[in-house]
């Protein structure tokens, strides 16, 4: 138990350090483990909320699955003004659409960045390194000077974080709630570089 | 062959004639008449009260999204759009200023400063204070039928054509208040508002439009 605290802390707060968790013994990665990186879903409708260097912004966001590892995000106002519409294929990332605000290389980056961990793109489960601790396993890959890691519970129902590492330094931090349809049902995206961060909440319909 | 190009010149030109105006509607010829109309049916109009039913069509994808929520206007230029249902959304015109409460936050701004946000609310209280033919951010085409007048507004400036090719208000012809909106996008996407269960002059305290 006092293992499991001190690598919780060390996880939370690791910011140059290599997490944890990488420490602990390497193990085979289970098949129920490696499907929570395969998304299934038809359509999940999200509630989301931007804070992004001071300014405030709400909306709702869709995804929908459009065919086998194919998958369609779009993103409008409560009132229906659409700001974006992406689509995620093996292929890659492609802008449908998106408001000249909002069309710039360094946001559509982001965005792509973001959505596509969320919807764990371009995962090589071959290259996928696996980390069993008390109550959590950890699932790593790495590409490069980056590296992302998956935390599950220990019956791998759901992943319950995402963490973007570069060059050592962890940049992104996902927190994931429980599977609902197939997504999880509340999401929480923070920026650690700098003042921006993402929630999201699904909506039942 | 120059036979043969004109009349399909002609079929086009018919083609474009026909799809110019909406189906089940006639151009309004006398638009003074009209506008006159408008005049006095806002010289009645105080306030309105009514719920409002919003779906979001998102044709490619062939997705629904579908709010709902009240509506309230009271004179002069205050608007509340409450979103109840399936997310809490609040949005609150009081002359020049904007107060949007969502789930997290409450904020409020100049609606100068941001007309994206406001468009469509500015557009239903030109419609209610009869100034629509006004509004120098649309032109207008006028239509009717034997229920509603129709209303095309086709947005002048570049910041707006990026978000709509069209706003379609239908006019209840009794009484000339708004019963649907009906926003077009470049993609064909498009977004209806249904304003029903409508009171005209109800008593709406101003404590409903305060900006935070």
């Amino acid at each position: 138990m006092r293992n499991l605290l001190l690598i919780s802390m060390l996880t939370v707060s690791w910011g140059c350090k290599q997490p944890a968790y990488l420490q602990l013994p390497q193990t085979d990665a289970s098949t129920p483990c490696l499907n929570l990186l395969n998304a299934e879903f038809k359509t999940v409708l999200y509630n989301g909320h931007i804070n992004v260097v001071g300014n405030h912004l709400s909306g709702l966001l869709l995804f929908k699955q459009t065919g086998k590892d194919s998958t369609r995000v779009v993103f409008s106002t409560e009132m229906g003004i659409k700001f974006f519409d992406f689509e995620f294929t093996p292929a890659g990332f492609k802008v449908i659409y998106c408001i000249d605000k909002l069309n710039k290389k360094v946001i559509l980056r982001q965005l792509e960045k973001d959505i596509g961990l969320l919807l764990f793109q371009n995962i090589i489960p071959n290259n996928i390194k696996n980390y069993k601790g008390t109550n959590e396993i950890y699932m790593g890959t790495s590409s490069g000077k980056a590296e992302t890691y998956y935390t599950t519970d220990s019956s791998c129902t759901h992943i319950k974080r995402i963490e973007d590492v570069y060059k050592g330094k962890l940049k992104i931090l996902f927190h994931l709630t429980e599977l609902k349809g197939g997504m999880p049902d509340s999401v929480y995206i923070d920026h650690k570089n700098y003042e921006f961060n993402i929630s999201l909440k699904q909506i039942q319909r | 062959m120059d036979k043969k190009l004109l009349l399909a010149l002609m079929l086009i030109f018919s083609a474009f004639k026909m799809t110019s105006q909406p189906k089940g509607y006639v151009a309004v010829t006398n638009v003074a008449e009209f506008r006159q109309k408008m005049s006095e049916a806002a010289a009645k109009t105080n306030s309105v009260k009514s719920d409002f039913t919003q779906e979001k069509n998102l044709t490619v994808l062939d997705e629904k999204i579908v709010s709902k929520g009240i509506f309230r206007f009271k004179k002069q230029k205050k608007v509340r759009m409450e979103y109840t249902s399936p997310f809490k959304y609040l949005f609150i015109i009081n002359g020049e200023k904007v107060t949007i409460r969502d789930s997290q936050k409450s904020t409020s701004f100049s609606a100068r400063s941001n007309k994206l946000f406001t468009v469509i609310n500015n557009v239903i209280i030109d419609c209610i204070q009869g100034t629509a033919l006004d509004n120098k951010d649309f032109t207008s085409t006028v239509y009717k039928n034997d229920k509603n007048y129709l209303l095309v507004l086709k947005p002048v400036k570049k910041e707006l054509r990026e978000y709509f090719n069209e706003i379609n208000v239908s006019l209840d012809i009794k009484d000339l208040s708004v019963s649907k909106i009906d926003m077009i996008e470049p993609s064909g996407d498009n977004t209806v508002i249904l304003f029903q269960n409508k009171e005209i002059n109800a008593t709406i305290p101003d404590a409903e439009f305060t900006i935070d």
